[in-house]
């Protein structure tokens, strides 16, 4: 069963999606259908690190929710893995058209659209992982796609304000009654231990935390222009991204072994 | 390698490229100078053989000189008492006269030994020193050592032949005879007194020139080329070997000018040294081997040699040794304070005292050692410092203003259903 995935973070610029298209990546070249779908329509950029030069976006997530397009065709394959098998990463974009944005903020779109969007996505592109790059903060688009996730992954930097924004997501979420909770803490300085930060935020939120990423300048200067672990796959940021997916498959396991009943 | 040739590389650089430089020119120079001390050292030995032979050619014609004022001495004195001829050994009065004059002479002349008077009738008459007369036969005389035979005398002989040549004795004495004819008023021939004076070698050689006594021949030349040699040469038979380089050249050897330089048959070169005499045209001479006067090396020159090589070398390897000091020694803290700091350690404070720049170059290092150590420290002592404070109730806040939304509560309400809606195929 399709494993769904919400990417979150409460402020903007933890690395939120640079974490998510490279996960999507690097599960895809273990052989599986990896989907990502860009939910933060008020400022999209996920398509930017996928970098598609060739690839035209003519329709994109706003169209399917209008009802302009099947989501199939607002799917776009980014990543084609290597070797005999079939993993690969669709990406489902949001437009970045300002007019686009603007009405859909104005016009909203109904809750069942999305779920409907994510649900023929899956089907359609025979998913065996969904991504949902959400938008930064708690807000109704958030939390639909952070409710019937199967683990919400939760992006923060050791900083003052994510870790209190933080402490609102997870409590939220524990609401919602989202099966796991992953915390990923990105953008660690390098005067910081690694254990020391892992040990005091497992104790402050009572949560496992999936992966600990120290602050990179070959990610800043690399500056979303690419998947960062394709062209570099021995820095320590990608076998982070190799942390967060062992950490996910085994998740994953884990609940394919306790199958939730359907209603 | 271990560590310590890694480090040195540069102190054996600057060692090799210092040996190499200065060693060359040295062996060149010493070279240089061995070979210019040793054509001083010929020129000289050559300066001080010829200055040798001058003095005493000078000798040679002083004496001379003394000889014939003495004979002008005697002779009016003789003339004045042949006033009566010929005088015969019966005429005791008048030998008495000569012997009385011909004695006060010689004891003013002590160079003097014996004055000979030959009468115009062939005889004889010796006065020697201390006055006693005697005459003497033509046999006599031949047979005596102390003089060179007189040539037949007559009026135009002994007035050419007032000079005579210098002459070798059987035991290798050297002598000359000088010869005055006495004459009448009339210009007859009445006697002709004859002197004999000693020559005395070369003088000593003083310490400067001894290399050369042993090789140096020397003798008399007359202007025909005849030979005397003098006393005092070791090697009669080396000698006899020099007599035919001479008189196969056909050129008399006072015309040879001093440093002329001679070969014989065997190849063997000689440097001659040739002064005439100014009275009678005869030469003194002294020839030596040329190798001898130039040693192909003497311990002198050996010594200063090696002197020099030796100084050379201690001067290289004082000089290596300053600089390792002054430069490898102090970059060798600095690398091993570089290193401290690389692996995070606390670099020891670096004292250099060497030329400025590494002097600079060890204060900036040390300030900056100082400074990562310090930035090291702070930011490990602010890992401790992570602090994660929420405010709870500002969070609660928060999640209440959220979840107590109608679109909340029924999300929550529906939260099982939608999930499984979603993942229903």
């Amino acid at each position: 069963m399709t494993k769904i995935f919400s990417i979150h973070s409460f402020r903007g610029g933890t690395g939120k999606s640079n974490i998510t298209a490279n996960t999507a990546v690097s599960l895809a070249k273990q052989g599986y259908r990896v989907g990502v779908i860009d939910s933060d329509i008020q400022s999209p950029g996920i398509h930017v690190i996928f970098n598609q030069p060739g690839t035209i976006i003519t329709n994109t997530l706003n169209n399917y929710l209008w009802g302009d397009c099947k989501i199939e065709d607002a799917s776009y394959k980014v990543y084609t893995a290597p070797g005999d098998n079939d993993g690969g990463v669709w990406l489902v974009p949001s437009s970045i058209n300002a007019h686009d944005i603007a009405r859909i903020l104005r016009e909203k779109y109904d809750a069942e659209d999305m779920h409907s969007a994510f649900r023929n996505f899956i089907i359609s592109r025979s998913l065996d992982f969904l991504l949902i790059d959400t938008h930064p903060g708690l807000h109704e688009e958030t939390l639909l796609s952070i409710v019937i996730s199967d683990a919400l992954i939760i992006i923060l930097r050791p900083d003052q304000q994510d870790f209190q924004g933080t402490s609102v997501t997870v409590d939220v979420a524990r609401r919602l009654k989202v099966p796991n909770i992953r915390l990923i803490v990105n953008k660690i300085p390098e005067a910081y231990s690694l254990e020391e930060v892992r040990n005091r935020v497992e104790q402050t939120y009572d949560c496992e935390v999936a992966v600990l990423i120290s602050l990179s300048t070959d990610i800043a200067q690399n500056a979303s222009s690419e998947v960062f672990c394709l062209q570099h796959p021995d820095h320590s940021f990608s076998v982070a991204i190799n942390g967060v997916v062992t950490n996910l498959l085994a998740l994953a396991e884990a609940q394919q072994e306790e199958a939730v009943p359907f209603d | 390698m271990s560590r310590f040739w890694k480090s040195s590389s540069i102190s054996q650089a600057i060692l090799l490229a210092l040996f190499c430089v200065s060693i060359i020119p040295i062996i060149g120079v010493s070279m240089v100078v061995i070979n210019l001390s040793n054509t001083v050292l010929a020129e000289q030995m050559i300066d001080n053989l010829q200055t040798l032979v001058e003095l005493q050619a000078k000798d040679v014609d002083t004496r001379m000189g003394q000889a014939e004022a003495a004979i002008n001495q005697i002779a009016p004195i003789v003339i004045a008492s042949l006033d009566s001829l010929p005088v015969t050994s019966e005429n005791n009065n008048q030998l008495d006269q000569i012997d009385t004059l011909f004695a006060t002479v010689l004891a003013g002349n002590p160079a003097s030994q014996a004055i000979l008077v030959i009468f115009a009738d062939g005889t004889r008459y010796e006065v020697e020193t201390g006055g006693n007369g005697r005459f003497h036969a033509d046999t006599d005389i031949a047979a005596q050592t102390t003089y060179q035979t007189v040539a037949s005398i007559n009026s135009t002989d002994a007035a050419s032949q007032w000079l005579q040549s210098p002459y070798s004795t059987a035991n290798n004495d050297v002598k000359f005879t000088l010869t005055i004819p006495l004459l009448s008023p009339n210009g007859d021939l009445l006697a002709v007194l004859a002197q004999d004076f000693d020559l005395i070698g070369l003088y000593q050689f003083n310490a400067d020139t001894e290399l050369v006594t042993h090789a140096v021949y020397n003798f008399f030349t007359s202007p025909q080329g005849d030979i005397i040699p003098n006393f005092d040469h070791e090697n009669d038979e080396t000698f006899s070997t020099l007599t035919p380089l001479l008189t196969p050249l056909n050129i008399a050897p006072s015309a040879l000018s001093a440093t002329d330089t001679l070969q014989d048959q065997a190849g063997n070169d000689y440097v001659l040294i040739s002064i005439p005499l100014q009275k009678n045209g005869w030469s003194v001479n002294a020839v030596v081997l040329a190798d001898e006067v130039v040693p192909p090396s003497s311990p002198g020159a050996r010594v200063r040699i090696l002197l020099m090589m030796v100084a050379a070398v201690v001067f290289v390897v004082i000089m290596a040794a300053l600089l390792i000091r002054t430069i490898h020694y102090p970059l060798k803290l600095l690398l091993t304070g570089v290193q401290q700091v690389s692996e995070g350690d606390h670099a020891q404070q670096v004292s250099v005292d060497s030329f400025q720049e590494l002097n600079h170059l060890a204060h900036a290092f040390n300030k900056m050692a100082a400074k990562v150590w310090e930035r090291e420290t702070a930011l490990k002592a602010s890992v401790a410092r992570l602090r994660i404070e929420i405010d709870m109730s500002q969070k609660n806040q928060q999640v209440e203003s959220l979840v107590e939304t109608d679109f909340f509560k029924e999300l929550a309400s529906n939260a099982a259903r939608l999930r499984n809606k979603v993942k229903r195929e």
